[in-house]
This record gives C-alpha cells, sequence and structure tokens, in this order.
C-alpha cells in the first residue's frame, strides 16, 4: 500500500523527520504513537502533502506511484485521506456540495462518471448514519460552529464517503469524551477490510482499545524508534514514553 | 487646484449641451430653475479629481477626456438578447431602457400599469407636475457632489415610478438598462422612486453593455422616497463591459417605521463610482445597505456610502464585499453621520475584502461622526488573501486547487448575495458567481 522510506522533511531549516522508514500493506492498521513534538503531524501533513514542508530527503511509494511527486489533490484522488487533527471552519462552503464535488473529481480522475444525484443522497444518508451525524450538521457549512467532537466525527464522515484506500487518522481522539470515541472507532471500524489501511497516529492507548492495530510503532526525534504487536501500546501506556527515550538515547 | 486644457474644453462642451438640452425641454419655470442651480453648482465643483478628498483614489480627469458627444441622441432599437434579462427573473415586470429611455415594445407596460403609476420622467414631468417637482433634485440638497449636479442639470431620460399609499406589488419590477453608442458618449438616466406610505415593493435594477468593447460615460442618479412604514428593496446588478465607465447615485429618505434594503453588485465596468446616500428622517426606520464587488485585470470601483442618521431609534446595517484580482482596485469609503438628537441609533458597517493577487488593491475608510451620546456603533474592516489552510483541507479532499480557491471566492461572497429576498434572482447571483470562478 505504501512504503515510506528514509523521509527527511522539516520547517524550513528545521528537520523534524530524521529518516522515516514505514511500510504498511494492504488491510493493516499501524499505530503511530509518541510524545509531543516527536513529528507524528509532521508525518501526516507531509504526506497529505501541504505546502509548508520541505521533503530532503527519501521517498514515499503509494501504490506503486512516487506519492511526492503528486499535487495533495492527486494524493486524495490516488486513495490517501488525511483526518485532520484540527478540522478547519470554513463558513459558506456547504459541506454536503464539497463532498459531492469532491467526490466527482475523485471519480473523474478514476474514469468514472459523477453519482446520480439520488445515489449521492443515498450514500450521504448512509454515512451519516454510521458515524451518527446528525442531519442538520451534514447541511451547513463545513465545521462551523461545530463543537469538537462534531468536527472529529465529521472528518470520519468525509472519509466514509469517499472510501480511501489508505486513510490516516492525525490524533482523531484527541479532545473526544468517550461516547464520541466510540462512534468515531465503530464508523473506522465498520470501513477496515482486507483492502483498506490506516495510520493512526494517536497520543494515548486509549484509542486503541477500541481500533485494535496490527503494529504499534514508537516515535521519537522523527523516527520510529520501536515497533510490536499491540501489547506495545499498553506497556507504553504503563511506563510513559521516558524510557524510550532513556533507550533511544543509550542507542546513541 | 489646476484644471487642464482638455479638461476646460469638455466643461464647455458640457455647458453647451446644458444651453441646448434647456431650450429644448419643455419644463416649468421652476424646474428650470433648478436645472440652472444645478449647472451652477457644477460649474463651482468641476469635474472630480484626485486633489478632491472624495475622489481621492479615483480622479475621473483621464475618463472624461476621452468622452466626444456630451448629449447623445436618444435611439429606438437595439440589438440585445431580452430573454436572457428575462431568464434572471421570469416572474416579474421587466422594463427594458435604451440608454435610458423606455422601450414600450420589450417591456411589461400595461401589466405593470394596473399595479402603479409609472411612466419615463418626462412625462412625469407632464402628468404628475406636482409630485414631480417635489422629489426631482431634493435630497441633493444634502450632497454636493459634481456627478449628481450634472445629472440634475442635464439628465431627462429615466423613470417615474409612484407607489400608492398601502400599494403592494405583487411581482418584482427589473428595469434593465442597455447602453449603446458609436461615439464615446457621456449617457445620464435619472429614475425617481416613491414609495407611499404601507407601499411595499421589490424593484431590482440591471445594467448592461450592447457591445463588449465600447467606451461610454453612464452618469445615473436615483432618487428614492420611502414614506412611513413602506418597505422598498431595491437590488442593483452591475454588468457592463469592461470598457465603460459607471458613476451612480443613489439619494434615499426614509421615513417613520420604514425599511429599504439595497444590494449592489458589481462585476462589470472598467471604472465604477457608486454614491449612495441615505437619510433616515423618521423614528424606526431601518435601513440596510450591502454590496459586493468582484474585479479583474485593471478593472477599478469605489463604493461611497453615507448613512446621515437624524433622528432617534434607527438602525443601519452595511456589509460590503470586494474580491480583487490582477491590477483591479477598490475604494470603500462608508460614512455614518448620528446627529445630535439621534439617541438609540443602531449604525454597524463592515467592509471585508480579499485581494487574490499582489498587484491587487484596496482602500478602506470608515468616517464615523456621532453626535449622540446613547448610541450603539460600531464599523470593522478587513482585507485578507485566500486562507491558506482551507485550500490545503479541500485539495486534500481531491478537489482541484481552482476548484478549491472558486468555493473559498463562492463562500465568500454568499453572505451578501444571501441577503437578497427575491429568490430567482439570489439563485441567478449565485450561479453567475459560479460561472465567474468556473465552478
Amino acid at each position: 500500500m505504501i512504503r515510506i522510506k528514509n523521509l527527511r522533511a522539516g520547517i524550513g531549516d528545521k528537520e523534524i523527520l530524521k529518516g522515516f522508514n514505514l511500510e504498511v500493506k494492504p488491510g493493516e492498521v499501524h499505530a503511530i504513537m509518541g510524545p509531543n513534538g516527536s513529528g507524528k503531524s509532521t508525518l501526516a501533513n507531509v504526506l497529505a502533502g501541504k505546502e509548508d514542508y520541505t521533503v530532503t530527503e527519501g521517498e514515499v511509494i503509494f501504490n506503486g506511484k512516487d506519492l511526492l511527486e503528486m499535487s495533495p489533490e492527486d494524493r486524495a484522488r490516488e486513495g490517501l485521506f488525511l483526518a485532520f487533527q484540527y478540522p478547519i471552519e470554513i463558513p459558506g462552503v456547504s459541506n454536503i456540495n464539497f463532498l459531492k464535488n469532491a467526490l466527482s473529481e475523485i471519480r473523474n480522475y478514476r474514469g468514472l462518471p459523477p453519482l446520480e444525484a439520488k445515489d449521492f443522497l443515498a450514500l450521504i444518508k448512509e454515512k451519516q448514519a454510521m458515524v451518527e451525524l446528525q442531519g442538520g450538521l451534514a447541511n451547513r457549512s463545513v465545521n462551523e460552529g461545530f463543537s469538537g467532537g462534531e468536527k472529529k466525527r465529521n472528518e470520519i464522515f468525509q472519509m466514509a464517503v469517499l472510501e480511501p484506500a489508505l486513510a490516516i487518522l492525525d490524533e482523531t481522539d484527541s479532545g473526544l469524551d468517550i461516547d464520541a470515541l466510540r462512534v468515531v472507532a465503530n464508523g473506522v471500524n465498520k470501513l477496515r477490510n482486507e483492502k483498506r489501511s490506516f495510520i493512526v497516529i494517536t497520543h494515548y492507548q486509549r484509542l486503541l482499545d477500541y481500533i485494535i492495530p496490527d503494529f504499534v510503532h514508537v516515535m521519537y526525534q522523527g523516527q520510529i524508534v520501536k515497533s510490536g504487536p499491540k501489547e506495545l501500546a499498553l506497556e507504553l501506556e504503563e511506563k510513559g514514553y521516558d524510557w524510550i527515550k532513556k533507550e533511544d538515547e543509550s542507542i546513541v | 487646484m489646476s484644471t487642464t486644457l482638455p479638461l476646460l474644453s469638455q466643461q464647455q462642451a458640457l455647458s453647451d449641451a446644458f444651453k441646448s438640452v434647456s431650450s429644448l425641454l419643455d419644463e416649468r419655470i421652476s424646474l428650470k430653475t433648478l436645472r440652472k442651480k444645478a449647472w451652477d453648482n457644477f460649474t463651482i465643483l468641476g469635474f472630480p479629481n484626485k486633489s478632491n478628498e472624495e475622489y481621492k483614489y479615483s480622479g475621473t480627469e483621464k475618463l472624461i477626456e476621452k468622452i466626444e458627444c456630451w448629449n447623445p441622441e436618444a435611439l429606438t432599437t437595439v440589438d440585445f438578447d431580452f430573454d436572457k434579462v428575462r431568464k434572471i427573473n421570469p416572474n416579474a415586470y421587466h422594463l427594458f431602457l435604451i440608454n435610458g429611455k423606455l422601450m414600450p415594445v420589450v417591456s411589461d407596460i400595461e401589466l405593470l400599469e394596473k399595479e402603479c403609476s409609472f411612466c419615463s420622467l418626462s412625462q412625469a414631468a407632464k402628468d404628475y407636475p406636482e409630485m414631480f417637482e417635489k422629489h426631482l433634485g431634493q435630497s441633493s440638497i444634502h450632497f454636493q457632489d459634481a456627478f449628481a449636479q450634472i445629472n440634475l442639470a442635464l439628465a431627462h431620460e429615466g423613470l417615474f415610478i409612484h407607489m400608492k399609499p398601502k400599494q403592494k406589488l405583487h411581482k418584482t419590477i427589473q428595469i434593465n438598462q442597455i447602453f449603446t453608442t458609436e461615439t464615446p458618449s457621456f449617457i445620464q438616466t435619472h429614475h425617481i422612486i416613491i414609495a407611499e406610505a404601507l407601499s411595499e415593493a421589490n424593484i431590482i435594477e440591471t445594467y448592461w453593455s450592447a457591445d463588449n468593447t465600447i467606451f461610454y460615460f453612464g452618469n445615473h442618479l436615483t432618487e428614492i422616497a420611502v414614506s412611513e412604514q413602506a418597505q422598498l428593496n431595491y437590488y442593483r446588478l452591475q454588468h457592463e463591459n469592461t470598457s465603460a465607465v459607471h458613476v451612480s447615485t443613489i439619494q434615499a429618505t426614509q421615513q417613520k417605521d420604514s425599511h429599504f434594503d439595497t444590494n449592489t453588485i458589481s462585476i462589470g465596468g472598467f471604472w465604477t463610482r457608486n454614491n449612495l446616500n441615505i437619510i433616515l428622517e423618521g423614528k424606526n426606520a431601518v435601513s440596510h445597505l450591502n454590496g459586493l464587488q468582484i474585479m479583474s485585470h485593471q478593472q477599478h470601483i469605489d463604493n461611497h456610502t453615507l448613512v446621515d442618521h437624524e433622528v432617534p431609534h434607527c438602525e443601519s446595517n452595511q456589509l460590503y464585499k470586494g474580491i480583487f484580482n490582477q491590477k483591479s482596485s477598490g475604494v470603500f469609503n462608508g460614512k455614518i453621520f448620528v446627529r445630535k438628537d439621534a439617541q438609540k441609533t443602531n449604525a454597524y458597517q463592515s467592509s471585508k475584502n480579499m485581494l487574490l493577487s499582489e498587484n491587487a488593491t484596496i482602500n478602506t475608510k470608515p468616517q464615523l461622526e456621532i453626535y449622540a451620546d446613547d448610541v450603539k456603533c460600531s464599523h470593522g474592516s478587513s482585507t485578507g488573501k485566500i486562507d491558506e489552510s482551507a485550500l490545503f483541507y479541500l485539495q486534500a479532499r481531491g478537489l482541484s486547487t481552482d476548484s478549491a480557491r472558486a468555493m473559498l471566492m463562492c463562500a465568500f461572497a454568499n453572505d451578501v448575495i444571501q441577503t437578497i429576498r427575491i429568490e430567482p434572482f439570489k439563485g441567478y447571483l449565485e450561479s453567475l458567481i459560479e460561472d465567474y470562478f468556473n465552478l
């Protein structure tokens, strides 16, 4: 699905990703954990194509194509989806309208005609129910006046509509109460299948009680310093990140 | 202030036009006096240049110099797609004007005549002399602007619309002004709109050029009287070609408990100046002034608004938005006067602009003069670029840069469009803006 090799990237002169490596196969769920400032969100943004970051070294192959050469929209059209850590409010742009256009452009890229209006509405209705997003929210301006939980739910709703091949969830659990967390996790679990992959970025183990990962990676100072099965997350929860930091420094 | 030689000769040409118009028009002596007075005012003021504070960013000399004909002959036909304009609002009384002159054959005159008194301006001078004289030029006492004075002195084409007390128009009146000329001409139109007590009406005015490239200088004046408890919505769309010059002045007075909504949408024109002056003369009057400008290439637009709160308990609310691309430029100057007696005034003003290019400019200037002490007044202005993080958000969902930008532009324009209360016209504007940005 995606192969990230020796990725180095940062903002201006500041290098944040310092030789990051990861391979995700179809159907796998990888959790990336790590302390604040370890580069988790940078990774998500670099993969989605945010211009503020400069890639200085390395390669990312996504479905056999060079991801870093693509515009952000082409990455989305190839099947990459980023659920933003801080979904922004876009007053005046209707959630539904923009999703409809996005879906049409994605389908057009793949040589498919746009969905018929009634099929699109049926799709919206189905996915809305899946993430328990109230009807009114889908018809409002993108994220405008949404609570923190509603914004995150809206991200999962968009993901459900666009049906990406690889979804990156950037701290989707932050700011969620337990009920919202369960709804979001349920949405993700319903979308899990043998073809679709996820990279779940989180600071806490809590989300991984609901979205069970195949692999857990610990990120520190722009690299993966430890990888393991899902139990690693529990270990991190118990011991915190300090032992990873010490371990990493002793290696150096 | 020095007047250049070409301008002096233009002033002479205008003077000749004034003399010939005065001798031709068969008007009552009081009207002739009023026109002469306006002319005298103009000769004192002269054509405004940049040393005039009100025209600081919008000098007119170079545009005036291009005019070759100051009093063009009236036309009766024009090659124009009338249906295209009718489709904007199929269920309206459409009045088509060519260079200000009503075109009876293509207009819905008989239908409208059943609902209210209306006629050409020159006809009104004969048919409704008292009312005509009462309203002509009366509101301009407060406002000394060279173009309004030239208009009062010379203009004799345009419409007179009178809504009787308690009259509620069933349909919108849509005035469609078409301009055409072979030589670079100065074209003037003048409307008088009177909404008597408790009357209600929607009026749309649209401006078009018959030819896509020809230069002309339009100078328009609309005098509006909104009486007690009357409600008038007056929306304008300026969609002329990008060689045209458009100066328009709206002078409105409002009486007790009246509502007056205006919306000024400007997309066309090479150089546009909109003066909107509203005088709140009666308590509890409410006024909404909204505007949207979308400019590109070398287009220039200057919106001057003036709201004069003379009495207590009135409300005025302004929202002007502009999108400026390439080398286009804009000005927003919003004056609010709150007189000493105008306690409990609510007056709000907001100007928001988006610059899409390094070479686009906007100058905004709020001017609040408040002499009462128990009022709520606020003003705000902001100028920004496109929100990069919003753009990225949309792109990350698969939208191309162009369609993401277009979507954000439409969203920016949207809150002005949403203030329009005539559904088909609102829908037309929404799709016009989407088309403009190729969405």
